[in-house]
């Protein structure tokens, strides 16, 4: 980042289809450097958002500037940004120098200078040997490697990439996502992504900026996005949740203690709450903890160290194993369902619980996330 | 057992298919002048054929009428393809639905059509109707051929041309021209053979003036079938296979 005025700036930008609205009131500012990436699930305008800052459609209202210039009106060949497809939209007719170099020959480079950047763009992207294949005679993943060429060999300001991995096996997705960080962190290049994937998301991007029915929900870094989501809707979208209802009952600064059923519980939440506000709890699988009933009754220091403010009693409907980790499925004694991330225990690699058994749920003070009650 | 059923059924098809177009060709090179009988192996029909000076005559304006109304129907073809596709405009399904129609219309009603046109216009019958009448004829697949093409593409193509610096001619030059190319061509192969087919059409919209070779033939034929005429329909034979093939290779290069 330089610190300085923002690279892409929009202001109020609006998008509609006939009566449709697919944008409102859109307000992002993205820095020389980052890498941001748009998140929302299909239909929600991001791809939309994207293809107003490459010039395909004009904005219903509101402005984008680029680099300081308003481009209303400036068709896509005159911005300083280029994109990469889904679909990649290699030209079919042409071999892969010839696809890498079409923009370079569009502004009128020399053959030499052509060559020569044409074969630094395949060289990052590790296509040398490629150059004279037509594109249908390359995989998923090589295709994609030379749409990227393609747009990076012009250095453009910005480079636009629309949901660019969705089309490869989840592998190359993963190896490729940490190419894409890497060129970029290399390059220096700003990168707009657009992705449905949260974990792409989280795992590329120096800021994910959540989008809803064409309206941004939060923007903020992963971290921040995933531990301190602005809404029911973020927490959702950014990974698993589980949800406790409950009422504000005492409020002492960052401290509050709710009802929840017939449990006091303390939280602590940096938003403000009064007495009788209704509330959510959001608790990550991971955060939560889970004993045996049997096993608190037996070893009073557990049950000491396991809850101060008392705990949640269920029974354990299943186990789901995933490999490093196991999900337990609880279904507390109010009816509510919860999930819990298991780790195995380093001398006993098996799933401890068994469907039936009777739990007691709690979490680490702290750990939680208060949100005011919605609908 | 299956295997050999699959051939012999294969086999089957195949002869019902060429058998006719085997025995013609096989008596091109009989001997006999009139009887069915072999008389043994001769060229002598094709050297006739060729020293025919009327039948090379219609043959030349066959060939001249194919090429020039292939030429032109994949002009008017490609545009129509290209708009239809690109363009949003007022009547553009009607002309979609209009290219079908044409397409599937009977040869005679093309034909008869056509001539009463030209007498309401009082053009003399010839090789300008001649010519019209087979651009009408072959337009509408050389259209639907390369409209079918262009549906094919990836429609962000053009949008990364545009995005990478080409302006509205670069992507007309360097994109759509070059990737429907391949789609004319077929175009154009699959018009001439139509043209050098066609007889219906040309029986009602040529005069006397201008003889095509299918009419020629016709006209021979009524007076019996002449060693000559086999000789002629397989060098036919041999120009048909050759566009063909050439139409089938382009389409599968498409990809």
């Amino acid at each position: 980042m330089n610190g300085s005025a923002p690279l892409v700036r929009l202001q109020q930008v609006c998008k509609r289809y006939g009566d449709q609205d697919a944008l409102v009131d859109i307000d992002l500012e993205i820095f020389n450097g980052e890498f941001v990436t748009i998140l929302g699930p299909s239909g929600c305008g991001k791809t939309t958002l994207l293809r107003l800052i490459a010039g395909f459609e004009p904005v219903t209202a509101g402005h984008i500037q680029l680099n300081g210039r308003n481009v209303a009106g400036l068709p896509p060949e005159q911005r300083e940004v280029n994109t990469v497809f889904q679909s990649y939209a290699l030209f079919p007719h042409m071999t892969v120098f010839d696809n890498v170099a079409f923009g370079l020959r569009m502004r009128g480079h020399e053959k030499d200078e052509i060559r020569q950047r044409v074969n630094e763009a395949l060289n990052l992207v590790q296509l040398i040997g490629f150059e004279g294949r037509r594109p249908h005679q390359l995989s998923g993943g090589q295709q994609q490697r030379v749409a990227v060429a393609r747009a990076i060999v012009n250095r453009p300001l910005v480079l636009l990439l629309d949901e660019p991995l969705s089309a490869l096996d989840y592998r190359l997705r993963k190896q490729m996502q940490m190419d894409l960080k890497h060129l970029q962190r290399r390059l220096g290049i700003t990168f707009i992504l657009v992705t449905h994937d949260q974990e792409e998301a989280f795992s590329m991007s120096d800021r994910v900026v959540v989008l809803n029915a064409g309206r941004i929900e939060q923007a903020g870094p992963p971290s921040e996005v995933y531990e301190q989501p602005r809404n029911l809707y973020v927490a959702r979208f950014v990974g698993e949740i589980n949800l406790l209802d409950g009422q504000v009952d005492q409020v002492e600064g960052e401290r509050v203690v709710l009802r929840i059923d017939q449990l006091n519980v303390r939280v602590k939440s940096n938003r403000k709450f009064t007495r009788g506000d209704r509330v959510h709890v959001l608790l990550r699988p991971e955060d939560l903890r889970v004993e045996t009933l049997k096993d608190l009754a037996e070893n009073p220091a557990l049950k000491n160290s396991f809850a101060d403010g008392g705990y949640f009693t269920g029974t354990v409907q299943e186990t789901i194993y995933k490999g490093a980790t196991y999900d337990v499925a609880v279904v507390l004694d109010n009816g509510r369902p919860i999930i819990a991330t298991e780790f195995f225990n380093a001398e006993d690699a098996t799933v401890y619980f068994r469907p039936g058994d009777r739990v007691a749920v709690s979490w680490i003070e702290g750990w939680e996330v208060l949100l005011p009650h919605e609908g | 057992m299956r295997r050999y059923l699959k051939f012999t059924y294969a086999a089957l098809v195949y002869a019902f298919l060429y058998l006719p177009l085997v025995v013609m060709v096989v008596y091109s090179f009989n001997a006999s002048r009139f009887s069915m009988q072999w008389k043994g192996f001769t060229l002598h029909w094709y050297d006739a054929l060729i020293h025919d000076a009327s039948l090379i005559q219609a043959a030349l304006h066959s060939l001249t009428i194919a090429a020039v109304s292939a030429t032109v129907a994949c002009f008017i073809g490609t545009v129509t393809a290209l708009a239809i596709h690109r363009w949003r405009f007022v009547g553009r399904k009607a002309i979609h639905a209009v290219l079908f129609v044409m397409m599937m219309s009977p040869d005679i009603v093309i034909g008869i059509s056509l001539l009463v046109l030209f007498i309401a216009l009082s053009l003399p019958l010839g090789f300008w109707t001649l010519l019209m009448a087979h651009v009408t004829l072959c337009m509408p697949f050389v259209a639907i051929t390369v409209h079918g093409r262009l549906q094919g593409f990836d429609p962000h193509v053009v949008e990364a041309a545009r995005d990478l610096g080409a302006g509205e001619l670069e992507v007309w030059r360097h994109i759509m021209l070059p990737m429907t190319m391949p789609a004319v061509l077929a175009g154009w192969f699959m018009s001439f053979t139509l043209s050098l087919d066609d007889v219906i059409i040309a029986f009602f919209t040529t005069g006397p003036t201008f003889e095509v070779l299918p009419l020629r033939i016709y006209s021979m034929v009524r007076l019996g079938l002449k060693p000559e005429i086999n000789a002629l329909c397989a060098a036919m034979i041999l120009i048909t296979a050759v566009a063909v093939v050439t139409t089938q290779w382009l389409l599968k290069e498409q990809k």
